[in-house]
């Protein structure tokens, strides 16, 4: 079975029940990976997937589910259940609002490279090319992965649109190591093959790792600290998170009450973009049939917009961003960031070591967790290469610190941001980001007490 | 198939899981949803090489192209791969499942749902200045249908039944601020697991304590205390310090480049890394717990594994891959979280296990100290080596009585550091549920962690 076939199954279906509105969308993947650990490949993967969301209107009430058994029967006896479940289910506060058509989007591709997918009998090739990279620049052993594939989404409502999108994608994630204590991660991904240079990924990831050999043990206290791409693309996932209104309803965001705010210093300007045909993940309606655009969530500091459904938007009476994304932990549609872009500053990347002058350098954070979301009090840890400066000078690489801080203080303390840009996504940081390196000023690194 | 295309080992897992869950937000409840998921993996060795593949078309057709998938991916490795020696293991054939008493069919769909509503209800009349402006509450129940068969004989087939809940919940002063509490519960079973949590109750405790820390907590002291860990705390710590490092394939470095490696080398059984009074072990097979199997997903029989004996690492999670490398044999700690991804090492219950102290006896001779119930934020070094967890239920110790409620008392400590300052644990032992994760794509498991509550000796706090 194919998507589309999966889909118009779905839509026969949904033609014989007696619901007010639905949406129907199928997502399908081909996708390839090479794991790799102390430079040689652990698991080669593949797989071949699809599944399918449906969600039916009743008013004020509305059920959705996700299927991924996709026997005929089997998603005729889901869809009929739900059409039963949902003439009982509560009525929520509002009433869910489809897009409405007719819109066709078409069959449109934003990002589409089929020379990814030549990598099928190719792949071992790129991590060979990357560990050796490594190695030449003094790293001993390298991990890592590579994912690279092909993705379909389709959707149909009720209300009018029809639509499917293809996309492409690759990630690439080079971490290597010196010794235990030392280590350099290279991150890289996009929609075509051409956004990922294998010896290039290598050769930063091993001169990381080779220039924090023999770490020493740091003091902690309150520095001016620079952020490489890996680094801020961690704490602006965070961010990205923040901006859903439903997360600032149910008390997980930060940015609770800030819309119209000053939220972060007067160079920071973070947009989503879904989109972006650069980006490994782009999407042209969201799961409730809206287009999706780019908006700008921070605009020279300031909160401009939270990410919204048809329903948070109502609740705070601001309009949808088609950010819209069916969650089965909630059961219902919320908003998510889907590609998270920053804007670049006047910093070239080489000189912003300089500007910091006395700081730390933290090329990658780590195992982000919260105290409070609401308040924005959290801790992370930095790794793949955190090194002291001095006089705009790397003197030594650092170990055993920890950063304890506040996601507001922090985005109100950026102080320079760099010219060049890298996109990051991998296990850590699940939507991608188009980041520059920043300076952030007072940032509180800890270490242990015994 | 596969091991007519060249495969020297094969295996396959057919997984079908069924769904429902819902939610409470602030109140409102959300609408009701399930989930139907259908799929299979095949993993195959070929000269060594791993390779895998996952579909959820379940054709004939599909399914022969997923087994020449699977051995071509194994076979492109060879010219990089890393040559696995799977451990010999006795073929089995087995059929188990979580035992239940009440079918969560059998308990009405708007019973479940009133449960929410009513521990929602418990919330909203919470004495004191302090109020729950946002309060999250979700429930889900599933059940998985999984057969895993290998070339070497093997068969298991499994029915597990799981339930979990989970809250957040904030509470706000003016002029003060707010905190925040997560709560989770989760178990193997049907509907008596909820039962036994008693929730309304158990949340109605936590957003009145949650309300207090905000309009009484006073800060922590600065000078070193003996602090008194409750089983909350030290389930996560013999999760994060205990069970990850002790992953055998950390120690391989077969996770190196995500979740990272472990402050263990190969050789180190037989390494001290704590006081006598510290024995943490894993156990698939504790009845109900979240993390419940008999037989792992490599085929391989379950049971109790001793991490650490008297603060000594005793033992290593192994599963057929990693036990293959170290020479022994698994002990059944292979776990996959779906039919598209492939089983690696993890834990199932993690726990510390108790000592002969009463509560009382702990805390009696403190004259200064902290007793920290709960936290919120934690987290540790990709080595496993340097952590730290923020208390957030925690009260001062003052003349071995517990005195007033401390905000954000922070533990930042060394893994040798945090397990030799143990000088007692207490005789009971609790269970706090998680989802772990580990992998890449990332594979959440439910696990269990607890123990007993222990008392460290000499701390410095650390800073917030």
């Amino acid at each position: 079975m194919k998507p589309g076939e999966l889909l118009e199954t779905i839509r026969g279906i949904l033609g014989k029940v007696d619901v007010e509105e639905a949406v129907a969308s199928v997502r399908g993947v081909e996708a390839w990976m090479n794991r790799f650990a102390e430079n040689r490949v652990t698991v080669s993967k593949s797989w071949r997937l699809m599944e399918g969301v449906v969600y039916l209107v009743e008013g004020k009430r509305s059920l959705g589910f996700e299927i991924s058994n996709i026997q005929p029967e089997a998603v005729e006896k889901a869809i009929l259940h739900a059409a039963r479940l949902v003439k009982n289910a509560p009525e929520s506060d509002v009433k869910p609002i489809l897009h409405t058509g007719p819109t066709q989007y078409g069959e449109q591709s934003l990002g589409y490279d089929p020379g990814i997918l030549e990598l099928v009998d190719g792949s071992v090739d790129m991590v060979e090319e990357a560990v050796n990279a490594a190695s030449r620049e003094g790293a001993r052993k390298t991990s890592g992965v590579l994912t690279f594939g092909k993705g379909s989404r389709l959707i149909y409502t009720t209300t009018g649109c029809e639509g499917s999108e293809q996309s492409t994608f690759i990630e690439f994630s080079v971490r290597a190591f010196y010794d235990e204590e030392s280590t350099g991660q290279s991150v890289r991904c996009g929609s075509s093959r051409r956004d990922v240079d294998a010896s290039e990924i290598g050769e930063e990831a091993g001169r990381t790792a080779w220039n924090a050999r023999n770490p020493r043990k740091a003091k902690p206290g309150v520095y001016d600290v620079a952020f490489k791409p890996c680094a801020m693309a961690n704490l602006l996932n965070s961010v990205g998170e923040s901006a859903s209104a439903y997360a600032a309803e149910i008390g997980l965001s930060y940015f609770k009450g800030l819309k119209g705010l000053k939220v972060a210093s007067d160079i920071v300007t973070l947009w989503d973009d879904p989109r972006n045909p650069r980006s490994p993940v782009t999407s042209l309606f969201d799961d409730e049939g809206r287009p999706t655009c780019r908006f700008s969530i921070i605009e020279r500091g300031v909160l401009k917009s939270y990410l919204h459904t048809s329903k948070t938007a109502q609740r705070l009476g601001e309009d949808p961003t088609g950010s819209a994304y069916f969650s089965t932990s909630v059961g219902d549609m919320v908003p998510a960031a889907r590609t998270l872009i920053m804007d670049p500053g006047d910093v070239r990347e080489d000189e912003l070591i300089k500007e910091l002058n006395d700081g730390v350098l933290i090329h990658n954070l780590w195992y982000t967790r919260f105290q409070n979301y609401a308040t924005g009090d959290f801790s992370t840890m930095p790794r793949d290469g955190v090194f002291l400066v001095r006089s705009g000078e790397v003197v030594k690489p650092l170990k055993g610190l920890r950063l304890s801080d506040n996601m507001v203080r922090l985005l109100s303390a950026v102080k320079r941001v760099s010219v060049e840009r890298t996109w990051v996504k991998w296990w850590e940081t699940d939507v991608p980001v188009l980041t520059p390196s920043c300076v952030v000023g007072g940032v509180r690194l800890t270490k242990p007490t015994k | 198939m596969a091991v007519s295309l060249g495969a020297e080992y094969a295996e396959a897992r057919l997984q079908e899981v069924e769904a429902y869950g819902f939610a409470l937000r602030n109140g409102v409840q959300e609408p009701p949803t399930f989930r139907g998921d259908r799929g299979v993996y095949v993993r195959v060795s070929v000269d060594g090489c791993l390779g895998f593949a996952s579909t959820n078309s379940l054709g004939r057709g599909s399914i022969v192209k997923l087994a020449e998938e699977a051995v071509k991916a194994g076979s492109a490795a060879r010219k990089l791969g890393y040559r696995t020696r799977f451990s010999q293991e006795s073929a089995v054939k087995a059929r188990w499942s979580t035992p239940v008493q009440r079918a969560f069919e059998n308990v009405p769909l708007e019973e479940k749902m009133e449960l929410l509503k009513v521990i929602d209800g418990g919330l909203a009349d919470i004495n004191g200045e302090a109020k729950l402006p946002a309060r999250f509450l979700g429930y889900q129940e599933l059940r998985e249908l999984s057969k895993f068969i290998n070339s070497e004989g093997s068969e298991v087939e499994a029915t597990v039944e799981r339930v979990g809940f989970s809250a957040i919940l904030t509470a706000y002063k003016p002029g003060v601020g707010s905190a925040q509490r997560l709560i989770q519960k989760g178990g193997s079973g049907g509907w008596e697991v909820v039962e036994k949590w008693s929730l309304e109750e158990a949340v109605k405790r936590e957003g009145e304590v949650l309300a207090r820390t905000l309009k009484e907590g006073k800060r922590p002291p600065r000078r070193r205390v003996d602090v008194v860990l409750g089983p909350e705390v030290v389930g996560i710590i013999c999760h994060e310090s205990c069970g990850h490092p002790q992953e055998a394939d950390r120690i391989m470095g077969r996770e190196a480049a995500q979740a990272g490696k472990s402050y263990l080398r190969p050789d180190m059984l037989g390494y001290r890394v704590g006081s006598e009074h510290v024995t943490i072990v894993d156990d698939p097979t504790l009845p109900s717990s979240y993390g419940y199997y008999m037989f792992d997903d490599e085929g391989v029989k379950a049971g109790e594994r001793v991490l650490i004996e008297k603060g000594v690492v005793k033992s290593f999670l192994h599963n057929r891959e990693t036990a293959g490398e170290f020479g022994v044999k698994s002990n059944g700690s292979a776990r996959s979280s779906g039919y598209d991804k492939e089983p690696i090492v993890r834990m199932a219950n993690t726990y510390m296990k108790p000592g002969d102290h009463r509560f009382e006896e702990l805390i009696e001779e403190i004259h200064l100290g902290l007793f920290v119930k709960s936290f919120m934020e934690w987290n540790i070094d990709d080595r496993r080596f340097h952590q730290r967890y923020v208390g957030l239920e925690a009260y001062l110790i003052e003349k071995g009585e517990l005195k007033g409620l401390v905000r954000n008392p922070v533990l930042e400590l060394t893994t040798p550091g945090l397990y030799g300052s143990v000088d007692a644990a207490s005789r009971r032992v609790e269970f706090e549920a998680a989802l772990c994760g580990k992998g890449d794509p990332m594979q959440a498991v439910p696990v269990w962690h607890g123990g007993p509550e222990i008392r460290l000796k000499n701390i410095r706090l650390g800073e917030r």
